[in-house]
Order: C-alpha cells, then structure tokens, then sequence
C-alpha cells in the first residue's frame, strides 16, 4: 500500500494524476496540524473545518512544493494562515466564541491515561484547559498566532517570522506582549504551580534567578 | 519594570538574546526579587501554553477526498488563476458578493484610441445573458473553499469575452465620453491590454478596501481611481444590490511602486491574495458602470529600523556644497523608497495617459497600469 512511500513521492503521484496518493498525505499529517489549529481557532468545529480547507488549498497549491521543506512544514504553514484567515473573518463577523464556551464541544479530549486517570484529577485538568483557553482567546489574533506557534508548538522566531511575513523583532515583541496579558490573566493558575510540590519549575529560570 | 526589560525577559527564556544581554538579565535576578518574579511569571504562563493537550482531532481523509473528488491536479495547475474565478457575484449575488480589486499591469501601448464609450446596459443583464459554460476550465469546486453550495446561478470567467465589450461603440447614457475621469480608467482597463491580476479576499468590509486604498496610494506617486458598483436599477431587487457590492481601485505604477505594492500586499494579506496574467475582458465594464472617484497618492516610504547598532559615516571625498546628503550604513540605505521623487515625474491624469500611452507592451522599464479585485468572505 502506501504506507511505506515517502511524502515527495506521494507528491509526485498527486501531480501525475492519482488523487488518492493524496489522501494518504492527509492521513499522515492530520493528527499533528489539528492540535495547532485547534489552539489557533478555539473550536473543534472551525479547526475541522479549517484544517480540511488547508489540506484542499495544499491540494491546489501541490505544483508550488517543490520539496525545499518537510511537506508537513510546508502545509502546516498553509494550515496556520487558513487559521488565522478564519480568525479575522470570525473576528470580523464579532462571533468570537471563547474556548470552552457553551456553544462548543469541551475542549479537553485527553487521553484517559493513568495516574491522571482519576475523574477528579480529569475534571480539575479541564477546568483549568478551559480557563487557559479562555484567556488565550483573549488575545487579538496576531498574538495569539505568535504565542501558540512559540509556546505550544515550539516554532523558532524566524520559523514564526516566515510564516507569518513578519519580521523577528515583531515576534519577540508581539510575544512578550501576548506573555504579558496571559499573566494578568492566568496569574492564579501560575501561583499554584509555583507552590511547592506542584512540579518542579523550569530548569532555565531556576538557573537564572538562584 | 519597564517593558523593554520584561521583552528582553521573554526572549531570554527563548534562549534569543545575545550572550552580553543574557549576562544582563542573568545579573538582573540576581539582585532584583522583582525581576526574579517577573522572569518566574512569564516562564510560567509559557509552561501552561506549553502543557495545554493536543487532542488528535477527527479523520478528515473521507471529507477531504469527497471535495476532491474529479479533481485532477494536472488539469488544475495548468488551469490560469483567472479561469477559476468567476464573477457570479457580480451577475447574481451567490457565494458572496465580491469586492474586487483589479490591478491591470498597463503595457506599453502605441496611443490607444479612444475609449469606447460604456454601454448603457446594466451590467447585471450583460453579464446575465452569458450562458453557464460547459467549459472545463470552470471548475466545479472553484468556490467550494469560499463556503456552501450556491444555488445554480450564471456565471462567467473573467477572461470570458463579454458580450457587452463587442457593444462598446454605442454611445451610452451614463458615461459620456466627455467624462475625462471615465475615460482615463476605460483607457487604464482596456481589454486588450495583459493585464495582471490581484485578487483580495475581503474578511472585514471597509477595512479591506480601506487598507488597499492606502497601500495603493502608499505606493504610487500619481492619482489613482477608486470604482464602486453602479447604484441598483430603481426597480433592482435585494439580490440585485447585493450582487453589485464591489469595489475596485485602478492605478499606474512604476516597475519599482508595483514591487512595492506587490510586497506590502503581502504583508497586509498573507495567504490573502493572488497574482494573474488574464485579460479580464469583463474588467472593462467597471469603468462602463462604475462609480469612479479619483484619489490622491500619498507615497511614502517604509522606514525600516534596523536591530543593529547604527553609524552615520561622513565620506569627505564626496562631500559637496548643497544639499547632498550624506551617506549612511546600509542598514538605513535598505529603507530608502524605491520610488521616483514626486517632483521627477509628471502627476495625475497626465502621467497616467504617458505611462500608458507610450510604452511598448515589452518595456519592462515603463509605468504599467494596475486594477485590483478583491473576493468577499465566504458567509457562514
């Protein structure tokens, strides 16, 4: 089958006409962009809808990969400014639900996985998703796109730069601005986590301020 | 704290700063609790974005490949930008009306004769009479991405002669060839033009338009034309107004303002617009029909700051008496315009006419004029 082909081959089988090559592309690589867009959009409904529209313009868009980049890079992109394209429409629309709203499916599907297992400890793990979804939402839609790229997706500045089509210095500032109003928001949630026995901080920061 | 001190926190947790100013924030903790906490914070609300949970999402391969479906990427990619757009919006109403900002490279042309005068026909019943084409290069899905199935409606590529166009000769109504603003942009969308498109997608209303306006007349240093749809025929119906809900804005640029223009489109609406060759036959109707409202350039250039140390370096050998300036590093080089001096060229009307007027088609050197559509949302 086609599990064992590479992408630039299954690229190649879309160009040369067989479109169920592309199905496979899309298999492979759902399960990593939907996360990104889902954190991007707040909703499981747009970030379905989203990710399915990216993976359409990916589709049209096929010509134009030439292989200089992973194609998962390459239509991640394509995802994050569907993303975002979807964010200034419904911005514009003054539909902006928040994560976690009533309107939406809950947002938390994590895994059932023990010792996390508990309903308490689910429970309590889902409110405290929501309420950080909450105050990411919060944020315009440019600082929200630079902080999920940073923060949950792990993205260098110039990856983000180049995504974005802005410049470095605009991602370190629009970070720290998106940083900054989290912690106002989140202040209590940080708290907890730096009472003793709530995990051990970070290994940088402990570093920098003992 | 100030501000620049807790940005300089944030990029050090990114591990971005240089080695002397990581030194400096390092010291900063060190002998300060409140940065020490400040530092602590921001490190945290990264660690709960960080910690948030990546659901898989659901399986969208049979969705995906239902849309795809008679697609054939081949047929697709060679297929021009302009053939995948359809003006239905502008005949019917449909998906979404559309915004459009068509951005018409004017060639060099030998003096143009005179514009045909537009017609007096509505463009709503011209373009109506265009039958729904069984032409291939229509493709069904085109506008599946721009939001649900349409009812069926007529349809028309934009490169699709128009009946309208043949008729131009007959003296109109509206638009009397004496009008020297209809004229000029009649002469700036003439058909036989190769025309390059640039298409916009519309996701906040005016703010689009408005924001093209500005970056269009960021861009060139001559008067550029601003098109809105005709006003609804008196007996129109709602479908009728909202299918002529369009705006679109029509300049002369200079090689150097077109890269320009180019480049802050980009910027302005990433993933958001798209560049073409066609001859939008159809393009033509906008001046017929339009609303035209001539606006002032406004050029101006992007200043860039650089991020490393500058140095103004005076250079005695060239120095002169007047008014040279003097020169600079290249960091600050980088952010001159390339745009020609407003006093180096002719403005206005006139320009517009010689830029047009004189080129040779193959000029890559001469003023080319540009007209920009732009596409509306889907609605929900």
């Amino acid at each position: 089958m086609m599990g064992n082909i590479d992408d630039l081959s299954l690229v190649r089988a879309c160009r040369e006409g067989q479109t169920e090559a592309y199905g496979e592309l899309v298999r492979r690589h759902q399960a990593r962009l939907y996360p990104t867009v889902l954190r991007l959009l707040g909703s499981h409904e747009d970030a379905r809808d989203a990710l399915q529209d990216a993976f359409i313009r990916g589709f049209e868009k096929l010509e134009q990969y030439q292989g200089e980049s992973s194609f998962h890079t390459w239509i991640y992109r394509i995802a994050v400014n569907m993303a975002l394209s979807r964010l200034r429409t419904r911005r514009s629309r003054g539909a902006l639900r928040l994560w976690g709203s009533r309107h939406d499916p809950p947002m938390i599907d994590v895994p059932d996985e023990s010792p996390e297992s508990d309903p308490s400890h689910s429970i309590e793990r889902a409110e405290r998703e929501a309420r950080i979804a909450a105050a990411l939402a919060t944020l315009g839609e440019d600082q929200r796109a630079v902080i999920v790229l940073k923060d949950f997706d792990g993205r260098r500045y110039e990856e983000i730069a180049e995504i974005l089509k802005i410049p470095v210095g605009t991602v370190r500032s629009r970070l720290h601005r998106a940083r900054a109003l989290l912690r106002t928001e989140l202040q209590s949630l940080i708290d907890f986590d730096e009472e003793p026995g709530a995990g051990p901080p970070e290994a940088g920061v402990e570093q920098a301020v003992s | 704290m100030n501000t620049e001190r807790e940005s300089q926190f944030s990029a050090y947790l990114d591990d971005q700063l240089p080695p002397d100013e990581r030194r400096s924030v390092e010291m900063a903790v060190e002998s300060d609790p409140a940065a020490a906490e400040a530092l602590r914070s921001l490190a945290g609300v990264r660690d709960l974005i960080a910690g948030l949970s990546r659901p898989t999402g659901p399986d969208l391969v049979p969705e995906v490949m239902e849309r795809l479906k008679g697609r054939n990427l081949e047929h697709w990619g060679r297929r021009p930008m302009a053939r995948r757009l359809r003006l239905a919006a502008w005949a019917t109403g449909g998906v979404a009306a559309s915004i459009a900002c068509l951005a018409l490279f004017g060639e060099r042309l030998q003096p143009a004769p005179r514009p045909a005068p537009p017609s007096a026909r509505p463009i709503e019943s011209i373009l109506a009479q265009s039958e729904p084409t069984a032409d291939s290069s229509v493709e069904p899905d085109a506008v599946e991405l721009m939001g649900p199935p349409a009812p069926p409606r007529t349809e028309l590529s934009i490169d699709e002669p128009a009946p309208a166009i043949a008729s131009t000769d007959q003296p109109s109504a509206e638009a009397p060839a004496s009008d020297p603003e209809r004229s000029l942009v009649h002469e700036l969308l003439d058909g036989r033009r190769s025309p390059r498109i640039f298409l916009v997608t519309d996701l906040d209303g005016d703010a689009t338009t408005e924001r093209v306006a500005t970056l269009l007349g960021l861009s060139t240093h001559r008067d550029f034309h601003r098109i809105d749809p005709p006003p609804a025929d008196a007996e129109g119906d709602a479908e009728k107004i909202a299918s002529t809900d369009a705006v679109a804005f029509a300049a002369t640029l200079d090689p150097a303002e077109l890269a320009t223009f180019r480049e802050r489109l980009a910027t302005a609406f990433p993933e958001r617009f798209e560049e073409g060759d066609e001859k939008p036959a159809v393009a033509a109707q906008l001046a017929d029909r339009g609303r035209i409202t001539t606006l002032s350039a406004n050029p101006a250039a992007d200043v860039l700051i650089p991020q490393t140390k500058l140095a103004i370096r005076f250079q005695p050998q060239e120095r002169r008496i007047g008014p040279a300036a003097p020169r600079v590093d290249d960091g600050i080089a980088k952010g001159e315009s390339t745009k020609p001096s407003p006093e180096a060229a002719p403005v206005g009307d006139e320009a517009s006419r010689q830029a047009t007027a004189e080129s040779p088609a193959t000029d890559p050197d001469r003023p080319r004029s540009v007209l920009v559509w732009i596409i509306k949302a889907p609605k929900d």
